[in-house]
């Protein structure tokens, strides 16, 4: 499913679902849910097992996107309304572990993560125009 | 903040007031009634900390400055909690916001007067400027020399220097002849000395405002009010989750119930100030059933449209870095064309990579190749959004829900759907918006939906039927219990709130001072002509 919703580029894919499972398994979520939604770990059991006939195999993307319809019909524990709030959760978990990756930071030009350093002033940036980079900051994929 | 040395207050010893939340609705409060040497304590459910300890990590920075307990979000659009708009932490929101300060127009607090729908302010519009005047004098507000819609105004320090998204922006809206200019905005930008703080150093316009102000040159309470509060003998009591209030046998406040350290513990109070947000005020008023014989507690639940609009340029715009939202248009508070209530604010954007991809998921509804192609894209990205007014619905609500926390408190359920009004600004919002990019060279562009703030829960008023707190902040029922944060708002103010609402706590504390709800409740508002 990781594979569908964030098609990684290049080689070295991040495993994005070990991260989403480590990040479950701590308890941390975004302080909210969707009225209607049982908590994050249940909802993502209760999904896989509704979705578990078609992973793995070709239909799973088509069935991902009548999930995200809203349009998905299921005869587990949730209704085709929970379901696609559950995979719009699952979507921001996935992309967000991917992103939060030091590669893929690197791949998407972003070094912001490399402000705030303890000098007589926190570093942060002086050369803020289109096209402009600081000394300091990597040279960045060619754009 | 340094809190080792302040004054303590035992639990048994009767306070003069008792402050819960410490974010920009309880501190500048805190900080008044302390000078005038009431004794004080504020009950911070977050923990104490120093700028330095926050980190522009994305990942880390919510467990350290957002309210992360699980919050239940219906309705037809439902909105965001956590790193979003929710705060914790001694600062409260004042920790994670986003600094952006505008002044709220006479028009919005005149609403109902000009437009038929919503709620007028039962405040004067000078009335509140003056208290906004000095909040920005108190806490340091940069602006631009001239502001255009303002011509009287004056800031006393220059804006932060303008990113790429804000060049974007000042081109866009120039080939349209929309006026548009630098953003007041709560940052030191030159080396302050806060007073009873220390040491504020300017602005190093590391884009990180979202994730906590490392050097203090953000506004937040626990570098500006909070100290002060302190250096008068104020107690601040961290990691203290209030969750019940005692009336004595003449349905005053006698006491707050909370729990510290897994221990349930009880602090007796003469007074008490609710200041805890949009959210958790009326979940506890809520909890407890007082101050509702309106039953209006919960009700008129509003959040701004925050629509965002995107586009792609040529050159590379990286604009995570800078101060975020440097360009403001005042154009659209009240469009000549509007076929709505209300108006908007237009900001320039930056945005932090993993906020901008969530924001791509939910409020674009991207997947798959076009969402990682979106994020490729990303260093040549920037857009603008706005703050719009909204309109309260009876649907549009905060209830109890019948799940609880680990305190024993139910959940907060909140529901929130836009009407017509919303679709109407934000059609047109978005049409001008689009104008902008377009018009300053964008392709791709994308709009993002999302919704920001949480207003109006406990409604400020002239009528004891129709509200939950007295034009001044007292409670109707209940005669020394105050609310003070965004959750007194009568109608939503397109103006990012937490400047207002440090003005509102000032002027809460001088009304609390007086203490003369006769003066309070008459009818005193001047309607300029």
């Amino acid at each position: 499913m990781g594979r569908i919703v964030v098609p990684q580029p290049g080689e070295h894919e991040v495993d994005l679902a070990l991260r989403v499972d480590a990040q479950l398994a701590a308890g941390q979520g975004d302080g909210w849910r969707p009225d209607g939604m049982p908590t994050d770990v249940e909802a993502y059991r209760a999904a896989l097992d509704v979705l578990a006939p078609v992973a793995g195999t070709d239909d799973l993307s088509a069935a991902l996107e009548s999930v995200a319809a809203g349009r998905y019909r299921s005869d587990g524990r949730l209704d085709a309304e929970q379901l696609r709030a559950w995979f719009e959760d699952a979507s921001v978990d996935l992309v967000k572990q991917w992103l939060a990756h030091p590669a893929t930071m690197s791949a998407i030009d972003y070094d912001g993560f490399a402000n705030g350093g303890d000098g007589v002033r926190k570093q942060g940036f002086q050369v803020l125009g289109a096209g402009q980079r600081e000394a300091w900051e990597p040279e960045g994929a060619a754009r | 903040m340094r809190l080792d040395a302040q004054r303590r207050y035992q639990d048994d010893e009767v306070v003069d007031v008792v402050v819960v939340g410490t974010g920009a609705g309880g501190a500048p409060l805190l900080a008044r009634l302390a000078r005038e040497g009431l004794t004080a304590v504020a009950f911070e459910a977050g923990r104490n900390t120093e700028p330095g300890d926050h980190t522009p990590d994305e990942v880390e920075a919510p467990g350290d400055i957002n309210w992360m307990d699980e919050r239940i979000s219906g309705g037809s659009t439902p909105t965001a909690f956590g790193p979003n708009n929710s705060g914790t932490g001694v600062g409260g929101s004042t920790l994670h916001w986003g600094a952006f300060t505008p002044r709220p127009s006479v028009h919005d607090l005149r609403l109902r007067t000009e437009s038929g729908q919503g709620e007028d302010w039962p405040i004067d519009h000078a009335e509140l400027t003056a208290y906004i005047e000095r909040v920005e004098h108190e806490v340091g507000v940069a602006g631009p020399e001239h502001y255009p819609w303002d011509p009287s105004r004056r800031y006393r320090m220059p804006p932060p220097p303008r990113n790429a998204s804000s060049d974007m922006m000042m081109r866009g809206t120039a080939a349209l002849g929309i006026t548009a200019t630098d953003a007041p905005v709560g940052l030191t930008t030159h080396d302050r000395h806060q007073e009873h703080h220390g040491l504020r150093q300017a602005c190093v316009s590391c884009g990180s405002c979202h994730q906590g102000c490392r050097n203090g040159a953000k506004v937040s309470m626990d570098t500006t009010y909070l100290p002060a509060a302190v250096a008068f003998g104020a107690e601040i009591r961290p990691e203290s989750f209030v969750h019940g209030i005692e009336l004595d046998a003449d349905g005053r406040v006698c006491a707050v119930l909370y729990t510290r350290d897994g221990r349930e513990r009880r602090q007796r109070c003469r007074s008490l100030v609710l200041a805890a947000g949009g959210v958790e005020t009326p979940r506890l008023l809520l909890h407890t059933g007082l101050a509702n014989s309106s039953g209006q507690v919960g009700r008129n639940f509003t959040a701004h449209g925050a629509t965002q609009v995107w586009a792609t340029f040529d050159e590379s715009m990286r604009s995570y870095r800078g101060y975020p939202s440097s360009i403001i248009t005042e154009d659209f508070v009240r469009p000549a064309d509007a076929d709505f209530a209300g108006g908007y604010l237009i900001q320039s954007l930056g945005a932090q990579p993993l906020t901008f991809a969530t924001t791509l998921v939910r409020g674009g509804g991207l997947r798959g190749a076009e969402l990682v192609r979106a994020m490729r894209d990303y260093p040549r990205t920037a857009g603008v959004g706005i703050n719009a007014e909204c309109l309260p619905y009876d649907d549009n609500r905060l209830v109890l829900s019948d799940e609880l926390d680990e305190h024993g408190v139910p959940r907060a359920r909140v529901s929130f759907s836009p009407g017509s009004n919303e679709d109407a600004i934000r059609a047109h919002a978005v049409r001008t918006m689009t104008a902008i990019v377009e018009a300053a060279g964008g392709t791709d562009v994308r709009v993002l939906e999302r919704t920001a703030h949480t207003i109006g829960t406990a409604r400020m008023g002239t009528d004891a039927g129709s509200s939950v707190v007295d034009p001044a902040g007292r409670s109707w029922d209940v005669p020394n219990m105050w609310v003070c944060d965004n959750s007194v708002y009568p109608s939503a103010v397109i103006a990012n709130p937490a400047l207002t609402i440090m003005a509102l706590s000032l002027r809460t504390a001088d009304r609390f001072l007086r203490d003369d709800p006769a003066a309070d409740r008459a009818r005193t508002v001047t309607v300029a002509a």
